[in-house]
């Protein structure tokens, strides 16, 4: 970062002296351009980042899904409509990252990113089974996997770069509603449920963040991003009594703080 | 045996074949374009090293004789363009590094060796890379319903993701530590029981630390070392033995022989194990570690289920190698053994309904041991390796029996591979390889029920499996290097017979074509 800072003030003050003692010295005065070498962000990376997350599922329709089994209540044993649930997830989200950017004579910077995150995202939501009081189901979502190609535009100066992101991101994610359904006392004992699904869903990000080259071959950044992975339908499966669909609409936010090693270029 | 009754089997080529082709050769563009990859394996040990991929790998991760000895010197040899350690620069090993690094500029027959930086004058760079596999998986049947997330074949996945730190830490101590992302099975290979809390798709993977020195000895030249790891034989230097033995990918959708040698990865992570090891006059390696398991919830706090094992071992076991090998001109020959003697205290209820972590107090005594070969034949522009091992597994029941898990006392399991490789062009750029595989052992109509999905009760499985690779920034000037690394494979496999039967055994032959990623 010195490094280039220095060299930048020094070329910038060489250039702001020209003019004032050019009349002093032969027109081949040796002023070395390279001498006031530009940093540029053009160059590839590769690093590593770590943030939170946190993600809003709004699943359609749990409570059906377990009142509807025919090895629970049955079809028309279920309560009249759909019933839609929220359930949120956070946790921290760590992984790496490589691209490439290009800076061009405007400062303007275009580049591309692949990064991949691991995630500990995690939430659930108790649900009341009104046909079947006092029963409840435990509706439990984690996500684990975050991966994303994305491209960016900023704008730098010098050691500073702005940007705005965007591209496709992909989430896996393993659902499960798990509970034990007594018919209101009808069924003694209870029927244990256990409902597993997982999914690996496609959607887009959009983000912006700021990048800072601290050192040679160095930069950190901070960035915020959004994802909306739409509306899924998963098969949810029980072993005992057999399978049946839960939809979720899911999206996330997160913020990342990250630092790259910078390949080629900045030499 | 996979295969279900009923299945609907489906034409080898289709619209998704040719989707994953494209997709294959658009990354692959995209990184020719964008990333120029060069010639590396893990893209860390060729910074350290400043050496291209040919020079320790054959078809990466398959190794030289010149990355088998920089896995025995501790993956601490230096060269490369950044300093090796973030410590002081005591010499560590330098006579056998510089052995190793006239080796390397002898073999590097294409004239491309990489203009690197002279060595260490840049500063140090954390030996980090990261890897993944995408791949597209043609299963001759379908996959059982239901089978989210995935279609019920020709899937395209994104498995395993890797995070490495490979490399020195110190001169004389280094590392080759991942962790790993393997992405679920379809929900039907969930087992609808408790333990289905403890599959995990984080794991921590194959982690090898190692001390090692050289020394002379009246007239013996050795090498020596020390190496802490979490799976019997990923210390071995040899691509014979189970660890890192071909296939060195395999799709994640495909089944594959249920029945196999304890000592063939039913330990992997689940524990740690300290050793002791030496070459003698580069020609005689000698081994010897002990293996503990961990306890059930470390196991669960790593990412590994613990009851994906067959339980906890009784006691240390002991794990041995001896290996011999000369080697003359561009001949290299190894011939070796190995084994383990596991003492297994089987899991009290691997389905967790009962909710115990316990074990029963009776052992089940399993002792490996395996007999390899290698013979590798450097050429002008080419590697020819030949490759065999067997494994003779011998059982003694004494936990199994009298619970009627084994419907016999003792059995016997056998495995043996058979293997061919050839690599050619610029620093390996092209590789075929061949293997018949086979597993055989004594029928138990309790170990290999129809309700564990055998035929005949037998554990018995053979086929051959064929991959063709291609490592397109193969050669060593490549404008990326030492950051980047990729290979295209090719692999089917093909079963005679599988879990004990041949009837519908070719359900279970697979088409894999991935991209391999190393960054």
């Amino acid at each position: 970062m010195s490094k280039f800072s220095l060299v930048g003030i020094a070329g910038l003050a060489l250039v702001s002296a020209v003019p004032a003692i050019a009349a002093d010295f032969p027109g081949e005065m040796p002023v070395k351009a390279t001498f006031a070498q530009r940093f540029t962000w053009t160059s590839c990376y590769i690093g590593m980042h770590a943030g939170g997350a946190w993600m809003n599922n709004t699943v359609t329709d749990p409570v059906l899904l377990v009142q509807d089994n025919v090895n629970l209540g049955g079809p028309g044993f279920t309560t009249v409509g759909p019933t839609t649930v929220g359930v949120k997830e956070n946790g921290a989200v760590v992984g790496g990252q490589l691209g490439c950017d290009y800076q061009f004579p405007s400062n303007v910077v275009l580049g591309v990113e692949g990064a991949a995150s691991g995630a500990t995202l995690k939430g659930s939501r108790l649900l009341a089974l009104p046909d079947s009081p006092p029963d409840t189901a435990l509706l439990t979502i984690k996500t684990d996997f975050i991966p994303a190609l994305t491209g960016r535009v900023g704008y730098a100066a010098d050691v500073w770069l702005f940007y705005v992101k965007g591209g496709v991101a992909w989430a896996s994610s393993k659902y499960s509603l798990t509970g034990t359904f007594g018919g209101a006392g009808a069924i003694v004992p209870g029927i244990p449920f256990d409902f597993e699904g997982l999914s690996f869903r496609t959607g887009w990000t959009a983000g912006a963040g700021v990048e800072w080259a601290f050192a040679q071959d160095w930069s950190a950044r901070l960035e915020y991003d959004y994802y909306d992975f739409g509306t899924h339908t998963a098969t949810m499966n029980d072993v005992n009594n057999g399978s049946g669909p839960l939809t979720f609409k899911t999206t996330m936010q997160t913020v990342k703080l990250g630092v790259n090693f910078h390949v080629w270029g900045w030499q | 045996m996979q295969g279900d009754c009923g299945r609907s089997t489906r034409p080898f080529g289709n619209y998704r074949l040719f989707a994953a082709a494209v997709v294959v050769v658009f990354l692959t563009g995209f990184l020719t374009i964008g990333f120029a990859p060069p010639a590396q394996a893990l893209p860390s040990f060729a910074r350290q090293t400043g050496q291209p991929c040919g020079t320790c790998h054959t078809s990466f991760p398959g190794l030289t004789p010149f990355g088998r000895r920089f896995k025995l010197l501790g993956y601490t040899t230096g060269g490369g363009p950044y300093r090796t350690t973030p410590f002081s620069n005591n010499k560590g090993p330098q006579d056998a590094y510089g052995e190793l690094r006239s080796y390397a500029a002898r073999i590097d027959g294409n004239g491309d060796a990489p203009t690197a930086a002279p060595a260490g004058e840049r500063g140090w760079v954390p030996p980090i890379s990261m890897m993944a596999i995408v791949g597209f998986t043609h299963t001759q049947a379908d996959i059982p319903a239901p089978t989210d997330p995935y279609h019920p074949n020709d899937n395209t996945v994104l498995t395993p993701f890797s995070g490495f730190w490979g490399g020195a830490i110190t001169s004389n101590i280094g590392a080759f530590s991942q962790v790993t992302y393997n992405a679920p099975g379809p929900v039907s290979s969930l087992s609808g029981t408790p333990a289905d809390q403890f599959l995990h798709t984080w794991t921590w993977d194959n982690t090898d630390v190692r001390f090692a020195d050289t020394a002379r000895i009246g007239s013996l030249d050795l090498i020596y070392g020390i190496t802490a790891n979490n799976n019997p034989t990923v210390q071995d230097l040899w691509n014979t033995t189970p660890a890192w033995t071909f296939p060195f990918a395999a799709s994640n959708l495909a089944s594959t022989p249920s029945a196999k040698t304890i000592i063939e990865g039913a330990f992997a992570a689940h524990v740690g194990g300290v050793g002791a090891y030496a070459m003698i006059n580069d020609m005689l390696y000698l081994e010897a570690t002990g293996y503990q398991t961990l306890r059930f919830s470390q196991q669960n706090s790593l990412g590994a289920d613990p009851f994906a094992s067959p339980g906890l071992f009784s006691g240390v076991a002991p794990y041995w190698r001896v290996a011999f090998e000369p080697h003359w001109g561009p001949h290299t020959f190894m011939l070796g053994t190995y084994g383990m003697i596991f003492n297994v205290n089987p899991w009290i209820d691997s389905s967790f309904v009962l909710g115990t972590t316990g074990t029963l107090p009776l052992v089940d005594r399993f002792t490996d041991i395996g007999f390899d070969s290698q013979y590798q034949y450097q050429g002008s522009n080419y590697w020819v390796t030949l490759r065999a091992n067997y494994i003779r597994e011998f059982q003694r029941l004494d936990a199994s029996f009298p619970i009627g898990a084994s419907a016999n006392p003792t059995n016997l399991l056998n495995t043996l591979r058979l293997t061919g490789e050839v690599t050619f062009g610029g620093d390996n750029r092209f590789a075929l390889t061949g293997q018949y595989f086979n597993v055989w052992g004594t029928p138990d109509s309790n170990l290999f029920s129809a309700g564990s999905g055998f035929g005949n009760n037998s554990p018995d499985s053979n086929g051959w499996m064929v991959e063709l690779d291609y490592i397109p920034f193969g050669a060593s000037k490549a404008p990326g290097w030492p950051w980047f690394n990729a290979k295209i494979g090719l692999q089917y496999i093909y079963y005679n017979k599988f879990n004990g039967t041949t009837v519908a055994a070719q359900d279970n032959n697979t088409l894999f074509l991935h991209a391999w990623f190393a960054m």
